[in-house]
């Protein structure tokens, strides 16, 4: 810019103060659209005009730049007395030029705090032209003007053109002090290198020293390395050489009018100073210690060392607060105490020793000298933390103009920021986490006030906290004696972290996300396993291969973080469901007890996570680990991507640890004048049943029969547990139907709940035949269709949705009010419909006799019908290993209920003469009301051999003549149809779903339409009942009333990669395998030790074969390999490996779904009238040996060659092969022969495992090596590649 | 064990594969270092393929050089010619053919069958073929090929260490 062209326009710092949001500026632009009318218009409405934003508070706003070049000029100088505390520390003050030069007196005074780069100590006190800024308006509405950062500038005084003016050795910064008091003693001085400055601190003087009006002196230390040499003792000032020596520490306490220096000091970090006029004082704190200290005076001076010649001493422990560090800042979170750089360092700042200053923003470049850093291994991730501590300064090297955003920590403190502050580093940076996580999780659905706490009153975090964290009290040191001392508790560092395990309360977001990268790592590792993946993984249905879907179950120690949420029931699916703010997630927790107020936050340590969903290959995406700090401090911005994929969690109830805020609202049962009805719940709807679509509501319903007793509590009190009795009673007794044929009978029984039990009597009726028999029909079922009523549980009542059960026992208060309706005129009944909202309640009820839940025939198992006692009995085997149960059997059930009848044994057996009433009363009382079948009874009912069968089912209940039945059993796969099906059944477009279920003899599918929320845990291995499905024309089909149950989960994976890879991991990890070299039969060394061997081969013919029909139920396919002889090639040379079982399965190939040819394969399945049906070669194996029992193979030709033609297949049961049969095992030999690389563990064989098979030995084959195989598994060509690499490397 | 090396698929590169010294016997002998080699094992990228009635030609490319293969997909003529006719239930024409299925061009194949000369130059009769879907399988077989070929395929034979 000349002198004599127009400039750009002044701007002041009064026009600054007009700006209402973030606003960069420089003195030159290049664009060339300056208006030439600049120099007369007023830029300060230029720019009202351009920025008229007046909302911005705190916001992320850009800056927004000023279009046109101004130059702003000011005078630098000191903070005022008057500014901030933080203020005060870190900036200067730019203020527009003294009142005589300006235009106008009343912008005079306007002053804005200042940050500037390129500081120079001549600048102080002088005006300078301001060539770039950028400026933040404040961010406390109402308070201070806001901050200049200046990027460049120049003296103003100083030539453009003239050369920078030599400096001396020292140069002067230029600070003006009023006089004050007169001359003491000031000769003290100091020469060195500024290693520290702290913080301004105001210090209470002693009882003696302070007068009446004197207060408290304010001041800050500075840490200096002095040099001791006696020239510089003498000398003032110390002479230019480079032989001073800096080793003398000293301490200099600017106080007073001299505490305004601290910004400058700051900036002298690191470099030499000269400081005159100091008096040398001795500082006690307390009674413990004193210090000799210099002290500034009226006097003091300094001068700074701009070039030094001789070497500075080194000084850099990290573990010593004497780190130095400069990075980008990129992110800077909980309200600026912790701050991220360059995306790996973490810089938590002790705000009550360090005033962060104002441009610490994100994308700003920041120096930190004189901290601790420390590597913090938390449970789930590791850090590197920089803690600041009293002797940090943090400098901003550059600013940032990406982000406007100030982070500023509230004043206003309470319990829980006093406690913050009262931790050491690592638990404080925790702390911090841990206070991020919860506001996000529950600031939306709980109050602060409960979450964070108030002045007076711990929140959740603080309790959860305390909980966690040892609570001891360090003790307060004066900041003097920690600056001065050097101890900053670096010793303590870290060591408190090993003791309390410091866990991570995850945000669900993170979790789902968690959950997302554990299933896709976990769908790679079988994708790449596997090279026949894409075949192996399918599963057949109807000739079509679908994709399987599989299950993960992950426990909580192989997980590093806790689970902290509240617990409600979602509308959508009408499950419990772990909420926080930012997700949720299904849960199950098997014995909830009944009745139970789930109100509050919750901690689970112990859980299982289970991830199911279909084998398909997912790719990674590329986001942030979601367990790091950034990304739980940042509020992951996380949507679900695998939508087929279902994340839950199985949880026992005492697992559930209450943290949260409590609802202490006691349930009492008002009983007065009310009358309790008995109910058997028969159905639930799912969310989304034709009934709720009716009502159009967001309620969820349930059907249950209302059995005909009624109870009605005897006593003056108010509430249940002042009740004095009971009398239970049959509902024709309070009518006045026509009970002539009816006799009644009282059984005296007992009531207990809680902690009450109540005396009382059963009174009944019964019809009578002519001969005083009881009539056996049960009087449920005959009033069934006018007793059953629909439960409606409003949108604030979800929470006993999830309760009741289907044949569960129940009591609900009648909500008429009456006490003397009858079961006629009762409204509830009579209306069909009873809304429970929050005030209702149902209670599960249990009849006992003494005690014990089993009377008189399986009422505990009433959900299971008499045909399903096997499959019992097929589960059990596995109920102990591998069952996962999801809700609570029936026996806990019952004995978890709220109410228990107890009929004593006693008081029966004076009635036995009445026995046969009793028993009939009872059956009353616990009346079955469905029956779920077992899949071999269904496929009765479905496929009847005798008419019978069905003809009996038809009596049950029908739908439009389709007929409506209960089914379980366990789920063998679960996949969603494809159009390829559809097609076949045209006009069934929404059917999406097939899920395959089977017991011991006999299996079927299930097919319909399902929300996605519904098939929660139907995975393999699941034991599941579906309560009423249709069953039409021989196909089961899902309704929309269709209520699913997931009793248990299997623990056991059912994909063929984990049989398969288990073992692998352990034989890797076993150093004793040779698997040295690629080529081990070659080197006949390896076969001199009897170690196992690993190696890499493939099969280059089978020699012998022998498969039999399996004698083992349940095993797919039914066929077993008693004995396989191969010829295995591993490129140098040829050995003979036997195996059996499923080895010989893995080498043959047997589970891989083959394309076989039609002509076969049709021949083989009778009935088939498909053309294009695929079966497993296992599969058509099965169908051979059910009429053979037992086939051998035997090769009579030479190895390696290979021809079918010398393949001779013989039966054992003499009879002869078909052609087919015979074309179908030379077909799996050839199989085997044509297919890929495996990688298999042998040992040496013991001639006893072959000896009884006969087997002759073609000549070759009995000079090579016979091998017994241990295990296959497939190649990982990566890690093989790797292995061979590195020994390759080191041969 | 030496003498075995002819039984085994040897794990080779194109370009060694294509310059064995080849034995003018009848049905010619492939020497590889002074050891007799008959079978070969190859994984590369089909690079062409021409597909005729009775047999499929293709042509490997595994990076140092190009391998043509013939996979015959005439079994049931020989089968005739020797057995009772049984060809109809003999699977290996079916299955041969499904393999040519699998021989596209841009797949990376490992390819095993026995080496033969055709019109003078070197190539394959192809046994099976197996598509090989993870890529480091390529590398992989690399390595095998210098590792063997270090230890088995290239010391001198015992009988030659004396000669010299």
């Amino acid at each position: 810019m000349e002198a004599s062209a127009p400039g750009p326009p002044r701007f002041t710092v009064a026009d600054l103060l007009q700006l209402r949001r973030p606003t960069a500026g420089a003195s030159s632009l290049l664009c060339p659209s300056v208006p030439t009318s600049s120099s007369t218009s007023r830029p300060r409405k230029k720019h009202k005009l351009s920025a008229p934003a007046p909302t911005w508070s705190t916001g992320t706003v850009p800056f927004a730049p000023i279009s046109h070049p101004v130059l702003l000029s000011g005078t630098l100088s000191l903070p005022s007395a008057t500014s901030p505390a933080s203020c005060r520390s870190n900036c200067f003050s730019f203020s527009d030029p003294s009142p005589t030069a300006a235009s106008t007196p009343a912008t005079a005074a306007a002053s804005v705090c200042c940050c500037i780069l390129d500081f120079d100590p001549a600048a102080l006190g002088r005006e300078i032209l301001v060539l770039a800024w950028n400026y933040l308006p404040s961010v406390r509405l109402h308070a201070a003007p806001g901050v200049l950062e200046v990027v460049r500038w120049r003296l103003a005084e100083e030539e453009e053109s003239a050369p920078p003016a030599k400096r001396g050795f020292l140069a002067t910064v230029p600070f003006h002090f009023p006089d004050q008091e007169p001359d003491l003693a000031t000769r003290g001085l100091a020469f060195g290198l500024v290693r520290s400055v702290s913080v301004v601190f105001s210090m209470p003087l002693a009882k003696t020293d302070a007068g009446a009006g004197s207060r408290n002196p304010v001041g800050f230390l500075a840490e200096i390395l002095c040099c001791g040499c006696r020239r510089c003792y003498r000398a003032t000032p110390p002479e230019d050489a480079p032989s001073h020596k800096f080793e003398t520490m000293k301490f200099v306490y600017f106080v007073d009018a001299s505490s305004m220096w601290r910004p400058v000091l700051v900036w002298l970090v690191g470099r030499l100073v000269y400081i005159s006029g100091l008096k040398k004082k001795i500082v006690s704190v307390g009674d413990k210690a004193s210090h000799t200290m210099l002290v500034s005076s009226a006097k003091t001076a300094i001068a700074w060392c701009p070039s030094y010649r001789g070497s500075l001493p080194l000084y850099s422990f990290p573990e010593k607060c004497g780190g130095e560090y400069a990075g980008v800042i990129t992110g800077i979170y909980s309200q600026g105490l912790v701050v991220e750089l360059d995306n790996t360092a973490w810089l938590l700042i002790d705000d009550q020793q360090l005033p962060p200053p104002h441009s610490l923003r994100v994308g700003a470049i920041v120096s930190v000298k004189n901290f601790r850093a420390t590597c913090l291994n938390f449970a789930w991730t590791r850090i590197v933390l920089l803690a600041t501590c009293c002797k940090t300064c943090i400098t901003v090297n550059y600013f940032s103009s990406v982000d406007s955003k100030i982070h500023l920590k509230t004043e206003n403190k309470g319990l829980l920021g006093t406690f913050v502050d009262s931790l050491e580093m690592p638990a404080r940076f925790w702390m911090l986490l841990l206070i991020s996580c919860f506001k996000q999780k529950f600031t939306k659905l709980f109050s602060d006030k409960e979450i964070l706490g108030s002045q007076n009153k711990q929140g959740v975090v603080h309790a959860y906290a305390t909980k966690i964290l040892p609570s001891k009290c360090q003790p307060k040191e004066s900041l003097i004696m920690k600056f001065c001392r050097h101890n900053c508790g670096s010793l303590r560092l870290g060591s408190k972290l090993e003791g309390c395990k410091l866990v991570l309360a995850i945000p669900f977001s993170n979790l789902v996300f968690k959950g997302e990268s554990l299933w896709i790592s976990s769908m790679l590792k079988l994708w790449n396993g596997s090279e026949e993946v894409g075949k192996s993984q399918g599963f057949l249905c109807d000739g079509f291969s679908y994709t399987s879907s599989t299950k993960r179950l992950i426990s909580s120690e192989d997980l590093d973080f806790v689970l902290v949420g509240s617990i409600k029931t979602s509308p959508l699916s009408g499950r419990l469901q772990l909420v926080d703010s930012t997700g949720c997630i299904d849960i199950f927790i098997p014995d909830l007890p009944p009745n139970e107020s789930l109100y509050g936050i919750y901690e689970i340590v112990d859980y299982k996570l289970a991830l199911e969903g279909p084998v398909a290959y997912v790719d990674h995406y590329d986001v942030a680990d979601p367990l790091s700090c950034k990304a739980v401090f940042q509020k992951l911005p996380y949507k679900k991507r695998l939508q087929h994929l279902n994340i839950y969690v199985i949880v026992q109830w005492r697992e559930l640890i209450h943290i949260g805020p409590s609802l202490s609202i006691a349930s009492y049962i008002n009983y007065r004048a009310r009358l309790f009805h008995l109910l058997k719940l028969s159905h639930i709807f799912p969310v989304n049943s034709n009934i709720q679509c009716q009502n159009m509501s967001g309620s969820l319903y349930a059907e249950a029969v209302i059995l005909p007793y009624v109870l009605k509590f005897i006593g003056q009190g108010e509430f249940l547990e002042d009740a004095e009795g009971f009398i239970m009673s049959h509902s024709t007794l309070l009518g006045n139907s026509g009970a002539s044929v009816a006799k009644s009978c009282s059984i005296p029984c007992s009531l207990s709940f809680g902690s009450t039990d109540l005396c009382g009597t059963l009174v009944s009726t019964y019809s009578s035949g002519s001969e005083g028999t009881v009539l056996n029909e049960p009087i449920v079922q005959r009033r069934e269709y006018s007793s059953r009523i629909l439960l409606e549980f409003k949108a604030g009542s979800f929470m006993k949705y999830q309760l009741p059960r289907i044949n569960g026992s129940y009591i609900l208060q009648c909500p008429s009010g009456s006490s003397t309706c009858t079961m006629g005129s009762c409204g509830c009944v009579r209306g069909g419909k009873v809304s429970i909202d929050s005030q209702d309640s149902l209670w599960s009820f249990a009849v006992t006799i003494d005690g014990n839940i089993n009377i008189k025939g399986p009422i505990g198992d009433q959900s299971i019908g008499g045909t399903s006692v096997k499959m019992d009995e097929l589960f059990s085997r596995n109920n102990i290993h591998d069952e996962l149960r999801l809700i609570q059997p029936w026996n806990d059930f019952y004995h978890n209920s709220y109410f228990h009848l107890d009929f004593s044994c006693e008081a029966i057996s004076k009635k036995m003469e009445e026995y046969n009433t009793v028993c009939h009363v009872l059956n009353g009382l616990c009346a079955s009301s469905s029956e779920v079948l077992s899949v071999s009874s269904c496929v009765d009912i479905m496929m009847p051999k005798d008419a019978s069968v069905s003809a009996n089912f038809k009596t049950k209940e029908e739908a439009h003549g389709d007929l409506l039945i209960s089914v379980q059993g366990k789920v063998e796969n679960i996949h969603s149809l494809v159009c390829k099906w559809e097609r076949c059944v045209p006009g069934n477009e929404k059917y999406s779903l097939c899920i395959h279920i089977a017991d011991n003899n006999h299996a079927v599918y299930i097919r319909g339409y399902s929300n996605k929320h519904s098939t929660v845990g139907i995975g393999p291995g699941a034991t599941v009942t579906f309560h009423r499905v249709c069953l039409k024309q021989h196909r089961l089909l899902l309704t929309s009333e269709t209520y699913i149950e997931v009793s248990s989960i299997s623990h056991a994976n059912f994909t063929e990669q984990s049989v398969i890879s288990s073992p692998k991991s352990n034989w890797l990890k076993d150093g004793s395998l040779s698997t040295a070299s690629p080529c081990l039969f070659f080197h006949q060394k390896y076969f001199t030790d009897s170690r196992p061997m690993q190696f890499h081969c493939r099969v280059a013919t089978v020699l012998v074969l022998v498969l039999n029909k399996s004698t083992n139920h349940g095993e797919t396919p039914n066929v077993k390999v008693r004995l396989a002889g191969f010829i295995l090639d591993d490129g140098s040379s040829l050995c003979c490996g036997w195996a059996d079982g499923a080895r010989a399965e893995l080498l043959l190939r047997l589970q891989e779904i083959s394309h076989l040819d039609a002509s076969v394969n049709l021949k083989l399945s009778k009935g088939g009238n498909s053309t294009n049906l695929q079966y497993t070669i296992g599969c058509c194996l099965e169908k051979m040996l059910k009429k053979h029992t037992s086939v051998t193979v035997k090769n009579c030709g030479i190895p390696p060659d290979f021809s079918c033609r010398d393949l001779d297949a013989s039966s054992v049961s003499d009879k002869v092969l078909s052609r087919l049969e015979d074309k179908l095992l030379k077909f799996i030999v050839l199989n085997a022969c044509w297919k890929g690389s495996l990688n298999v563990i042998t040992s040496a064989l013991n001639p006893d495992d072959i000896n009884g098979f006969n087997v002759e030995l073609p000549v070759p084959v009995q000079n090579m090596r016979m091998l017994w195989i241990e295990e296959v598994f497939p190649v990982d060509p990566l890690e093989e590649a790797r292995r061979l690499c590195d020994i390759l490397e080191h041969s | 064990m030496d003498h075995l090396l002819h039984l085994v698929h040897v794990k080779i590169l194109a370009a060694d594969l294509l310059s064995l010294t080849r034995q003018h016997t009848s049905p010619p002998a492939f020497l590889r270092c002074g050891r007799t080699v008959a079978r070969a094992e190859l994984v590369g990228i089909v690079v062409s393929r021409d597909l005729r009635e009775k047999f499929l030609s293709f042509v490997i490319d595994d990076g140092t050089g190009c391998v043509p293969c013939i996979l015959w997909l005439n079994h049931q003529y020989l089968n005739a010619s020797t057995s009772s006719g049984s060809s109809e239930f003999d699977p290996t024409t079916e299955m041969a053919l499904k393999m040519s299925e699998e021989v596209r061009v841009g797949t990376l194949l490992r390819v095993r069958g026995k080496i033969a000369t055709y019109s003078g130059a070197i190539q394959i009769t192809v046994r099976d073929v197996v598509v090989e879907k993870d890529l480091n399988s390529e590398v992989l077989h690399w390595l095998q090929c210098v590792s063997l070929a270090k230890e088995c395929y290239d010391p001198p034979p015992p009988s030659a260490q004396g000669g010299t």
